[in-house]
C-alpha cells in the first residue's frame, strides 16, 4: 500500500477507543492533514470496562472514564470528532461514506451527508445481542453503552432482583457488582458451563465457581425460555422472579453499513495481516483499515485449530486488542511493514478476584493447572494445541501470567513451558 | 486495588543520564501488569497485587518501551514525562 500522504483526510469510522487511538497513533506518527472522527453516542469517547464495574458501582463517574477531555480532541490531537452520526453506507470506488445523523427516520435522507477520505479506519465496533423476541418486562438491560450503564446504574438498589442471562465476562462482573449492592443476584447461563467458548468447560467451571462462593447464584445448562413481567421463565421451568433482568449474552460486530461495498465481511471486516482491509475476491483495498472489534484477522502467531501451518484467523472483542491494533493500523496507514501479531490478552475483576488470559484456548488439546487450585479461588494453567504452548488462564495469579507472555511470543514448545513453571512432564503410564 | 506502598521497595539508579520520567497514579493502578510486560525492567507487579516501579527514571534506551507501556495500560494510570 503506497504510504498515506502526511496532508491527506483520514477518516474514522467509530469514536471508542480504537477509532481514538488510532487518531492518537497517526499523530504520534507525524500526520499532519485533517483527521476526522465519527461516532455514533453522543458522550465524549469514554472506557468501557468500568461500565460493568466501577461505573456501575458507582465509584467513577463519567469525567473519570472519558477518554480524553473535550477540548483535547481539536486541540491537543487535532480532530474532529462528530458525534451522533452514523454510517450508513460506503463507497469505495468514490472514496466517501454516507452519513446520517442519529434518531432521522430511516426513511428520511435529507439529512445525509457524504464525507470523501483519504484514508479510510472502520473502527464501527460491536454492539450487544439481545434475546429475540419481546418481552413486557420493563427493565431488561445490556450493558454495553455509556447509555445503558447509566440505566442499569438507576436500577441496582440492595434487595433488587437481579437475573442475569449469561454468564460471560459482562454477566459476571455485573452479578458482582450487583451483589456489592446488596441485591439478590441470579445468574443464568444456557451451555453447561459458564465461558466455554473462552476457555473450555473446565476452566469456566472453575471460573464460574466465584458466583457461588460469593452468594450469588449460578444455573448452567438452561436457558431463557421468556421473562414475563417481573419474572424470568427458562427453559427447564423454573421461573425466577426478577426486577432487573441483565442480557450478557455476546456481541455482534457493526457491519451493515459495508454490506454491498466491495468489503469482505464476515463475522466481522476481513483484513490482511497488516489490518488492511480486503474486498470480496481476496483483494486490498488500498488505503482502507480496520482495528478493533469489528476486525477479523490473521494472526500468524497462532496455528489454525484446523491446519497449524496456516495463521489463526481472529476476531477479538477485547480492550488491549483494540489499543494495539489502533497503533499497528495506524502504522500500516504510514507506511510500515509489519504483520499484526499480538498475543491477545483479557482480564475480567469479579468479586475482587482477577482473571486473566494470554493466548488462545481455541481448539486446545489440554489444559493443565500448574500452580494453585481453583479450589482456593487461585491458580494458573496452561493451555496445549499440539505440543505447542497456545494460553494461560491466571486467577489471582498476577505475577506468574504475566512471566507467561514470553514463551507466547516465542511460540514457546510445551515443554518448554512446563519447565518455566517448574512442573516435570511425566508421560502417564 | 488499595494504594501501593509507594516507594516502599525502589531499587536505587546509578545511571546519571536517565531522561524519562515515569508516574504512576495508583489510585488508578488495577494491576493488570500490561506495562509489565511492555517493559518488564521497569514495572513489576509482585504476588502481593501491587504494582512496583523498579526504575522511576529509566534511560533514554528504554523510552520505547516504556511510552508503550503508558499505551497499553488499560487504566492509563502511567505517565511519562521528560
Amino acid at each position: 500500500m503506497s504510504a498515506l500522504r502526511p496532508d491527506g483526510h483520514v477518516l474514522i469510522v467509530g469514536a471508542s477507543l480504537a477509532g481514538v487511538r488510532t487518531a492518537e497513533a497517526l499523530r504520534a506518527g507525524g500526520h499532519r492533514g485533517p483527521i476526522t472522527v465519527v461516532g455514533e453516542e453522543l458522550p465524549l469517547p469514554y472506557d468501557r470496562p468500568p461500565l460493568s464495574k466501577q461505573f456501575l458501582a458507582g465509584a467513577f463517574d463519567e469525567a473519570r472514564i472519558q477518554l480524553r477531555r473535550e477540548d483535547d480532541y481539536a486541540s491537543a490531537l487535532g480532530v474532529d470528532l462528530r458525534r451522533g452520526l452514523r454510517a450508513t453506507q460506503l463507497d469505495l470506488t468514490k472514496q466517501r461514506i454516507r452519513l446520517a445523523p442519529i434518531g432521522a427516520a430511516d426513511d428520511t435522507t435529507s439529512a445525509d451527508e457524504t464525507v470523501p477520505w483519504d484514508a479510510l479506519v472502520i473502527a464501527s465496533g460491536s454492539r450487544a445481542r439481545s434475546l429475540p423476541g419481546s418481552t413486557p418486562h420493563q427493565d431488561v438491560c445490556t450493558v454495553r453503552t455509556l447509555d445503558d450503564a447509566r440505566r442499569l446504574r438507576r436500577l441496582l438498589a440492595p434487595g433488587i432482583r437481579v437475573v442475569v442471562v449469561g454468564a460471560g465476562f459482562i454477566g459476571a462482573e455485573v452479578a458482582s457488582t450487583a451483589k456489592s449492592i446488596g441485591c439478590e443476584v441470579t445468574v443464568v447461563e444456557a451451555m453447561h458451563a459458564p465461558l466455554v467458548r473462552q476457555l473450555g468447560e473446565e476452566m469456566g467451571t472453575a471460573c464460574g465457581a466465584i458466583h457461588g462462593r460469593n452468594g450469588v447464584r449460578l444455573l448452567t445448562g438452561t436457558g431463557v425460555a421468556s421473562i414475563g413481567a417481573d419474572s424470568v421463565r427458562c427453559s427447564d421451568g423454573t421461573v425466577l422472579p426478577a426486577d432487573v433482568v441483565v442480557v450478557g449474552i455476546g456481541a455482534a460486530p457493526n457491519t451493515e453499513w459495508l454490506e454491498g461495498s466491495g468489503v469482505a465481511i464476515r463475522d466481522g471486516v476481513v483484513c490482511d495481516d497488516r489490518c488492511r482491509v480486503l474486498d470480496e475476491h481476496g483483494r486490498v483495498v488500498p488505503g482502507v483499515v480496520a482495528v478493533g472489534d469489528v476486525a477479523r484477522w490473521p494472526n500468524a502467531l497462532f496455528g489454525s485449530p484446523t491446519d497449524a501451518s496456516l495463521p489463526e484467523e481472529m476476531r477479538i472483542e477485547h480492550w488491549t486488542n483494540a489499543a494495539e491494533m489502533a497503533m499497528h493500523a495506524a502504522g500500516t496507514l504510514q507506511g510500515t511493514d509489519e504483520p499484526y501479531q499480538p498475543v491477545p490478552y483479557f482480564w475480567s475483576d469479579q468479586y475482587g478476584s482477577k482473571i486473566q488470559f494470554l493466548g488462545r484456548a481455541t481448539g486446545f488439546d489440554e489444559v493443565r493447572v500448574v500452580d494453585g487450585a481453583p479450589a482456593d479461588g487461585a491458580w494458573l494453567a496452561l493451555y496445549r494445541r499440539g505440543d505447542r504452548l497456545i494460553g494461560a488462564l491466571g486467577v489471582q495469579r498476577i505475577r506468574a501470567l504475566m512471566g507467561i507472555r514470553p514463551l507466547l511470543v516465542e511460540r514457546s514448545s510445551w515443554t518448554r513451558a512446563l519447565e518455566h513453571v517448574g512442573v516435570v512432564d511425566r508421560p502417564t503410564a | 486495588m488499595p494504594q501501593s506502598p509507594w516507594g516502599a521497595d525502589r531499587v536505587v539508579r546509578t545511571d546519571r543520564e536517565a531522561t524519562v520520567k515515569i508516574t504512576v497514579d495508583f489510585d488508578r493502578c488495577q494491576s493488570n501488569a500490561l506495562c509489565m510486560t511492555a517493559a518488564p525492567e521497569v514495572f513489576e507487579v509482585r504476588d502481593d497485587g501491587y504494582l512496583y516501579i523498579l526504575v522511576e527514571e529509566p534511560g533514554e534506551e528504554r523510552r520505547a518501551e516504556v511510552t508503550n507501556a503508558a499505551r497499553l495500560c488499560p487504566t492509563q494510570a502511567i505517565t511519562i514525562e521528560g
